[in-house]
């Protein structure tokens, strides 16, 4: 790191950066909670992407390194002071019940709830499929860190979202946290 | 009353997201050329407050590095571990290298650059810079086991001139991930030492940990050095198993990246 070469036309960069920053954009999408702030950590993650791929950097898989690109500059971003999470008291209320975009809602919301990293981990185990070994190495942390932090993720999103859909979603989370504990995904 | 898996949940939140209208391809290659400028005007930056003193030693130090007294008053900075300058320069590259390795480390063999890749059809031409004899990928063999040090090395008074590098953006440890382990320092002299500590899978796929060092001088020389574990993917050809660790430590590796020599 920390050097850049400079050199032209890359088929393989551009066919990637033309077709898979919808689906980055998906899981910053969720990280985030916000649009604008997710296609700004899209294009930061393409540029960063783009740089590395210029540099001497030998990378076999463009998504993977993309992905793991995402969540680190996130979570880095989340780190800065001028970046903090909003507090608690100021995310919206639980909205009413019944309604799929309330549920979008609350289900963003209560992402917003969790660290920054709680919220990449359970992106990456759930939406994104990774096995807790996958998420581990992505992150840099170890497994045990994963499966504490998804098991915490899983518990503050149960305690958030049974108000809107009632004891469905504990029972699932309980599902969830069982299978966590079982089987390494 | 429905039930929902995390993953149900995750996408009804993804609810009324929109998929990108625009192209942004080119405005990222655009954006990302630009912060690669920007690096190098940061350096130039970087240059110009230091211009009297490194003035000063250009004229007084032609680069003739080639021997311990010209090489002790070089600009450059002061290391962990020193190593003592080489009374001449080793004309072989790799018994360069093993001459600046602690002893015991292991031997040292150099392997062929991989070819510049091909343009796609119809695209044009892009130019192949020539680099530093010294640059390159060198493999550190001990017990059967073989680790690896990517050497690359910039100088911007090399005639013809050499494929560009840049230093680093200050408080570039600010945005790499705390797992790396990141340090960035300014030794005497204005110069810039970088370090991280990638872990496994992260520089490549397969990768094992990956230290890295950055030197970038004040008169725009930049020495990069990473240190692999292990050489998987780095060539189609299998190497054979891996070390533990890199080949040098953190200190090491800086001192090894200090050394006067490879501008010699």
């Amino acid at each position: 790191m920390g050097v850049a070469r400079v050199h032209r036309d890359d088929p393989e960069l551009r066919e990637f950066l033309s077709h898979r920053r919808h689906a980055l954009l998906r899981s910053a999408y969720l990280m985030c909670g916000d649009t604008h702030a997710a296609e700004d950590l899209v294009q930061t993650t393409l540029i960063k992407v783009v740089m590395a791929r210029r540099g001497r950097r030998r990378i076999d898989h463009l998504d993977a390194y993309a992905r793991r690109t995402l969540v680190n500059t996130f979570i880095a971003s989340q780190r800065r002071f001028w970046h903090r999470e909003r507090p608690h008291g100021e995310l919206p209320d639980a909205p009413v019940t019944g309604a799929d975009a309330d549920l979008g809602l609350a289900v963003r919301a209560a992402l917003q709830r969790l660290a920054p990293r709680q919220r990449a981990v359970l992106v990456l185990r759930f939406f994104e499929d990774q096995s807790v070994q996958a998420t581990a190495e992505l992150l840099g942390v170890a497994e045990g860190t994963v499966k504490s932090q998804t098991a915490r993720g899983l518990e503050v999103l149960r305690a958030h979202l049974r108000d809107v859909v009632g004891d469905a979603v504990g029972e699932v989370v309980d599902e969830e946290l069982t299978h966590m504990h079982g089987v390494n995904r | 009353m429905t039930d929902y898996t995390v993953r149900e949940l995750m996408d009804k939140a993804l609810d009324g997201l929109r998929p990108p209208s625009e192209d942004i391809t080119e405005a990222v290659l655009a954006q990302a050329s630009r912060r690669q400028n920007r690096r190098r005007a940061g350096a130039l930056l970087a240059t110009s407050a230091g211009l009297a003193l490194v003035a000063g030693l250009v004229v007084a130090l032609p680069h003739t590095a080639n021997g311990a007294a010209g090489a002790a008053k070089k600009p450059g900075p002061v290391s962990a571990t020193t190593h003592a300058a080489a009374p001449k320069p080793l004309r072989d590259p790799a018994a360069l290298v093993q001459s600046l390795l602690p002893p015991g480390t292991g031997t040292v063999t150099k392997i062929k650059d991989l070819p510049p890749t091909s343009p796609p059809p119809g695209a044009p031409r892009t130019t192949v810079f020539p680099k530093s004899r010294l640059d390159g990928t060198y493999l550190v063999t001990k017990d059967g086991k073989v680790a690896a040090l990517i050497v690359q090395t910039y100088d911007p008074k090399a005639v013809p001139a050499q494929w560009r590098m840049t230093a680093s953006p200050a408080n570039v440890c600010n945005e790499i991930p705390a797992s790396w382990d990141c340090k960035e320092s300014v030794l005497p002299d204005g110069v810039q030492l970088v370090q991280t500590t990638e872990p496994p899978g992260n520089w490549g796929e397969h990768a094992g940990t990956v230290g890295n060092v950055s030197v970038a001088y004040p008169d725009g020389r930049v020495v990069s050095v990473d240190a692999l574990a292990e050489t998987h993917g780095l060539r189609p050809t299998n190497f054979g198993p891996g070390w533990a660790n890199p080949p040098l430590d953190r200190a090491e590796l800086a001192a090894f990246a200090e050394s006067p020599a490879w501008f010699s």
